[in-house]
């Protein structure tokens, strides 16, 4: 499994732990704040990837943008994963 | 490891924010979860804000993150022992958590004056997301209106409320239930130009 579609699994788990409905399909352009998950949910996603990836992106790198859409998320997911 | 949890604060809204907060207020995202969904003309938003600089019973915060605006957390009627607030994050790309931090920094405020007894909200029925929130931070739910329709669809109005003299004991206990760069987050909300930290 790529880290597209883990990182996608890890949305749909959250998204069913947290009570959420994906939008479907999540395009690289869907905005996060408009994924279905909600603040709580993308929160959740985070600490998530954090337990089946080993890294958090939001804490081990000085992000100047955060990501606003699904591509921009995994690209920060993409860009740790080769610091690693 | 580096740490990277952004900055937190608060400041009340400026002059030369008000364009900013107009663009997100007529947003599509925003305007669908406010009581009235529509648009506010450029003229009405700063006789808005002419009156808000006069009127001390309301508070209008622009939310920062590492210093850069996202969103506004507001207050009313704080010349009673009830104030009611609102938020939104103006802005999409953020924080993961972001709408949290605007959870518990509405709390951490209204607790940290000891006028005010209970915290109040009204979120619109279809709004899952903030009815969502304030049911994890344990608002009591103690009203439900009839708001009207939206988009050929019947919603009510919600109504909250939280005793603030919970707040202290239970703030450790809800930040346990959270991802714990929440928690970290929490530690550094200030709110600027008030006395509150």
């Amino acid at each position: 499994m790529n880290l597209e579609q883990q990182i996608k699994q890890a949305m749909q788990q959250v998204a069913e732990l947290s009570d959420c409905t994906l939008v479907e399909p999540i395009e690289p352009n869907t905005l996060l704040l408009e994924c279905g998950l909600d603040s709580l949910g993308y929160a959740m996603l985070v600490a998530q990837l954090e337990e089946d990836l080993g890294f958090d992106p939001f804490t081990e790198l000085h992000i100047e943008t955060y990501p606003s859409i699904f591509a921009e998320f995994l690209a920060i997911y993409q860009q740790c994963a080769n610091n690693q | 490891m580096n740490t990277s949890i952004p900055t937190h604060s608060f400041q009340p809204l400026m002059q030369e924010q008000l364009a900013l907060v107009w663009q997100w207020r007529n947003s599509e995202r925003i305007k669908q979860n406010m009581h009235s969904d529509s648009p506010v003309k450029w003229d009405e938003h700063c006789a808005w804000f002419e009156k808000l600089q006069m009127d001390s019973s309301r508070h209008f915060f622009v939310f920062l993150q590492n210093q850069r605006p996202i969103g506004v957390l507001n207050f009313s009627d704080m010349h009673t022992a009830t104030p009611e607030w609102g938020c939104y994050l103006g802005e999409t790309n953020v924080w993961p958590g972001s709408g949290i931090i605007l959870e518990l920094a509405a709390l951490d405020f209204t607790a940290s004056h000891s006028q005010f007894s209970h915290l109040l909200a009204q979120v619109l029925s279809f709004n899952q997301a903030a009815n969502k929130m304030h049911k994890v931070f344990e608002y009591e739910q103690v009203s439900s209106k009839k708001g009207g329709q939206r988009n050929g669809l019947d919603y009510d109005i919600l109504h909250y409320s939280y005793e603030l003299k919970l707040w202290p004991q239970k703030r450790d206990q809800i930040l346990k239930k959270l991802p714990k760069n929440i928690a970290l987050a929490a530690s550094q909300i200030e709110f600027l130009g008030t006395g509150s930290k």
